[in-house]
């Protein structure tokens, strides 16, 4: 299995609410993104969330394994549930604008036809002695079977935007023709 | 005390371009990477490996950053563990004992072929403003003992990676056919 990078998408400003990138090839066989954030404007920890192809309805559902340093637990959407979290900010505080959260995000055959479009998170972030920290791993679930051709990320809640030098890339992962691995 | 030279460029295909790699033929830890070229997106660190722990089931397999083991300041890490039997989580602080970011692996000494396996994430690890955080995945399995570990561990210093030192707990050294590969993950561009 080969991976190749498709976008970059890097803010530079302080107002931007939402990442998208759209006209994805539909050359591979899986997607992941990767990316490092943070979000102003909010209460620390919130998330962020996840939309295909332009769809804002409720159409998703998501689930979580989270670590708090203290204990774990596991947490989820509802059924039939808005554009769903695939990640969480450390902080939102201004004095701490270089605590960034990582994310690795996998979206197994995308461009299928055919399923439902599942995907799995990896993220956290310890910001040290501003004591704000959590480990997690979601899964979400887009109930459409339509190929995915745009992503968006958006920060949650009203008036939130990334705060400037976060950034999300998208691979494309190809698989051999031979074994299918 | 063998130290590793990652590549300056190369030449492979595609996203993910190894720049350093060693598998032990001899016991011994900690093992380093210096001159981390600073032309990648990200780090992935991966590493299969056993420790010599006297009778310690599992014992820690530390990452850290610019920095030998011996003095792995301003660290802090959250953890999510499974042993099989319960789901944990816990937290390092620098004001304890600093653990960089690490997982698990096996150290039994009767249990010469069981290698656990760990993948260090370093996104944006050449950036002179940010704090690194670094994702860790581990798993390790002994026949009756093992688990999974899911970490952050931030460094609480804004400097570009350029050496990557990867420890183990009490310093005990790595078993022969332990193996640590550096790789850098091109974004678009690069």
């Amino acid at each position: 299995m080969s991976m190749y990078p498709i976008a970059t998408s890097t803010v530079s400003g302080s107002s931007t609410t939402t990442f998208t990138i759209s006209n994805i090839p539909q050359t591979f066989s899986h997607l992941q993104i990767r990316g490092a954030f943070n979000c102003y404007n909010a209460p620390s920890g919130n998330s962020i969330y996840i939309s295909f192809n332009g769809d804002s309805g409720t159409n998703y559902v998501a689930h979580y394994l989270f670590g708090s340093g203290t204990a774990a637990a596991s947490g989820g959407s509802g059924a039939n549930s808005g554009p769903m979290f695939f990640a969480n900010y450390p902080t939102a505080s201004t004095t701490s604008t270089s605590y960034f959260a990582p994310v690795v995000m996998d979206i197994l055959d995308y461009s299928n036809p055919n399923k439902n479009k599942v995907y799995k998170s990896f993220t956290g972030y310890d910001s040290n002695t501003l004591n704000v920290q959590a480990i997690w791993i979601f899964s979400g679930m887009w109930m459409n079977t339509s190929p995915i051709t745009s992503i968006t990320i958006s920060c949650a809640g009203s008036g939130n935007y990334f705060i400037s030098g976060s950034r999300f890339d998208l691979y494309g992962l190809s698989t051999s023709s031979v074994t299918g691995a | 005390m063998p130290i590793f030279t990652a590549a300056a460029s190369a030449s492979e295909h595609g996203a993910i371009v190894p720049i350093a790699s060693t598998r032990l033929t001899s016991q011994y830890s900690p093992i380093t990477f210096i001159n981390i070229p600073q032309t990648y997106q990200d780090l992935m660190v991966v590493v299969t490996a056993r420790v010599n722990g006297y009778q310690q089931q599992a014992l820690a397999a530390n990452l850290y950053i610019n920095s030998l083991v011996q003095s792995p300041t301003g660290w802090s890490g959250t953890r999510l563990s499974a042993d099989g039997y319960s789901v944990t989580s816990a937290r390092t602080l620098q004001s304890g004992p600093t653990y960089g970011a690490y997982s698990q692996v096996p150290s039994a000494l009767t249990s010469p072929n069981l290698f656990g396996s760990v993948v260090f994430h370093i996104l944006n690890y050449t950036s002179s403003t940010l704090y690194k955080t670094v994702l860790v995945k581990g798993v390790y399995e002994l026949n009756g003992y093992g688990g999974t570990d899911l970490s952050a561990a931030t460094l609480q210093s804004a400097s570009p990676v350029t050496t990557l030192q990867i420890g183990s707990g009490y310093g005990m050294p790595y078993f022969e056919g332990s193996n640590f590969t550096v790789y850098g993950i091109r974004s678009v561009g690069q």
